[in-house]
C-alpha cells in the first residue's frame, strides 16, 4: 500500500504540471486561436470540453468494469478503491457532457433536450452509475460493498452498448459536429485543438483519478486503524 | 441434471410458499390494478379521441414494470426473514441453481399477474383482446422473463442493503431501458393490429437481453450470495 502511495504521489506533481501547461494552453487555444464555426457560431466552441468530458466519462465506465473484474477473481482491495474511483469520476464528466450538451442544443437546435439516441444513452448510463454509488453507500460492510458494486459495475457496463442501440431503434440520430468529409471539411487548426483538448482531459481524468485512488487508499488505512483500536477515541 | 434438479426445487418452494400465504400475487394484482384505474384518471381517452392503440402499450408496460418491481423485490425479502438467505447460500447445490430457481419463479409471478391484468384491461379501455392476444402474449412472456432476468440479479444485490426497496428500482430501471422500449415499441405494433413480421425482430431481441442477463446471474450470483 505505502509504495503505491508514493508511486502515486510521484505521478500526480509530474501529470500536474502537465496538466496545468496543457489547460492554460487548450483554453488559449478554443477562446483566440480556432475560428468561429461557419453555421453554428460561437457556442461551437462549447464542444471542445464537451467531447473530451464524453470521452473521459467514458473511459472512467470503461475502468470501473475492468477493475470490478479484477477485483472479483483477485479480492484486492486496491482495485475495488480504483473502480470507485473511477465510478465517481464517470459521474462527474457524464454530468458535465449532461450540462454542456444542452447549453449547446439550445440555440443550435432550439431545444434544451431532445430524446435522441446519444442523449438518451448518456442520461441512462449516468442513472446506472448514480445507481452505483448509491449502492455503496447502503452496504451493510466493506467487503459487501466491494464485492456487490463490482457485479453492478460489470452489468452496467455490459449493458452500454445495449441501451445505445435500443435507444437507436427508438429514435434518431446524432449530429456529426466534426465533420471530415465533403462540403468545405474541418478546419485543420479545429481538430488540432479538438485534439489537443482530447489530451488535456485524458491526462487530467489521470491526475484526478490517482489522487482519488490515493485518498481512497488513506481512507482504507484509516478505518483499519480505528478497527485495531490504535486511534483513540474513534 | 443436479442443477436442474435444484432449481426446480428452489422454484417449487417459493410456488408453495406464495401459494399458501398468496401475499406477494395479491398485493402486486391490486397494485397493478390501481395503476391502471390512475392511468384512467390521468387520460380522458373519449375526450382526448386517443384510441388504446395509442397509448395502450405505455399503460400496459409501465403497470407491468412497476408490480414486477414489487415482485421481485418481495421474492428476496421473504428470504431475509429468519435468515433463510443464509440458508440458500449453505444450499449443497451450484449457487447459480439458486439464481435459476428464483428467475423461473419471479417469471411466473410476473406472468401471473399479467393473466388477470390484461383482460381487466380490455375491458376498462374498451379494446379487443382476442384479436391482439397471440401477439400480445409473446410479446408480453418474452420481455417479462428478460426483465425478471436482470431483476432477480438486482434484487439480490438489494436486498442485501440497508435500504433494499429504495435500491432495487434505482439500479433496475435504467437498467432494464432496452426491454421496456423493445417492449412497448412491439406493444404498439402488436395493439394496431400489425403481423408479427413486424415486430418479430424486437421480440427477439429481448429474447437476446433475456439470455445474456440469466448467463450474467448464472456467472456473477456466487459474488452476491457470499456472506
Amino acid at each position: 500500500m505505502e509504495k503505491t502511495e508514493k508511486l502515486l504521489r510521484g505521478l500526480e506533481l509530474v501529470l500536474f504540471l502537465l496538466v496545468a501547461a496543457l489547460m492554460i494552453l487548450s483554453l488559449y487555444c478554443v477562446f483566440r486561436v480556432v475560428p468561429n464555426e461557419v453555421t453554428m457560431g460561437a457556442v461551437q466552441r462549447i464542444f471542445y470540453f464537451h467531447v473530451p468530458s464524453a470521452w473521459v466519462a467514458f473511459l472512467g465506465f470503461f475502468i470501473v468494469f475492468v477493475a470490478s473484474i479484477f477485483y472479483l477473481v483477485t479480492r484486492r482491495l486496491l482495485w475495488d478503491v480504483v473502480a470507485h474511483a473511477a465510478a465517481e469520476l464517470g459521474v462527474l464528466f457524464c454530468a458535465i457532457v449532461l450540462f454542456t450538451g444542452p447549453i449547446w442544443a439550445r440555440p443550435v437546435w432550439g431545444t434544451w433536450w431532445t430524446w435522441e439516441a446519444r442523449l438518451t444513452t448518456t442520461l441512462v448510463l449516468e442513472m446506472v452509475f448514480v445507481a452505483y454509488l448509491v449502492l455503496r453507500t447502503q452496504a451493510e460492510s466493506r467487503a459487501q460493498a466491494a464485492r456487490l458494486s463490482a457485479v453492478v459495475g460489470i452489468v452496467g457496463f455490459l449493458d452500454v452498448p445495449i441501451i445505445y442501440y435500443s435507444v437507436h431503434l427508438w429514435r434518431g440520430h446524432h449530429p456529426i459536429v466534426f465533420k471530415s468529409s465533403g462540403g468545405q471539411g474541418l478546419d485543420p487548426i479545429m481538430l488540432k485543438t479538438f485534439m489537443l483538448c482530447m489530451t488535456t482531459f485524458t491526462l487530467l481524468f489521470l491526475l484526478l483519478l490517482a489522487m482519488r485512488i490515493r485518498l481512497g487508499l488513506l481512507q482504507e488505512s484509516l478505518a483499519e486503524l480505528k478497527e485495531q483500536g490504535s486511534i483513540p477515541g474513534a | 441434471m443436479r442443477v436442474r434438479s435444484a432449481t426446480l426445487t428452489i422454484c417449487g418452494k417459493d410456488l408453495r410458499q406464495e401459494l399458501r400465504t398468496r401475499e406477494s400475487f395479491t398485493s402486486t394484482f391490486f397494485f397493478s390494478l390501481l395503476v391502471q384505474i390512475v392511468f384512467s384518471f390521468s387520460f380522458d381517452f373519449q375526450k382526448l379521441g386517443l384510441g388504446f392503440e395509442d397509448v395502450g402499450a405505455g399503460i400496459l408496460w409501465i403497470t407491468l414494470t412497476f408490480s414486477a418491481i414489487l415482485s421481485l423485490q418481495n421474492s428476496f425479502l421473504i428470504e431475509r426473514e429468519r435468515n433463510c438467505l443464509a440458508g440458500l447460500a449453505l444450499c449443497p447445490c451450484d449457487p447459480s441453481a439458486v439464481f435459476l430457481g428464483k428467475f423461473l419463479a419471479n417469471s411466473l409471478f410476473v406472468l401471473a399477474v399479467q393473466v388477470l391484468i390484461l383482460p381487466l384491461s380490455s375491458l376498462f379501455f374498451g379494446y379487443d383482446l382476442l384479436r391482439v392476444l397471440p401477439g400480445l402474449c409473446l410479446v408480453v412472456t418474452v420481455n417479462a422473463v428478460g426483465f425478471s432476468a436482470l431483476g432477480t440479479l438486482f434484487a439480490a444485490i438489494s436486498v442485501r442493503t440497508r435500504r433494499s426497496e429504495l435500491l432495487l428500482p434505482l439500479l433496475l430501471l435504467p437498467a432494464a431501458t432496452p426491454v421496456v422500449i423493445w417492449g412497448v415499441k412491439a406493444t404498439r405494433l402488436c395493439l394496431s393490429g400489425r403481423p408479427l413480421d413486424s415486430y418479430g425482430y424486437l421480440v427477439a431481441l429481448s429474447a437476446c437481453f433475456g439470455v445474456i442477463f440469466t448467463v450474467a446471474g448464472v456467472l456473477l450470483f456466487d459474488f452476491v450470495m457470499e456472506e
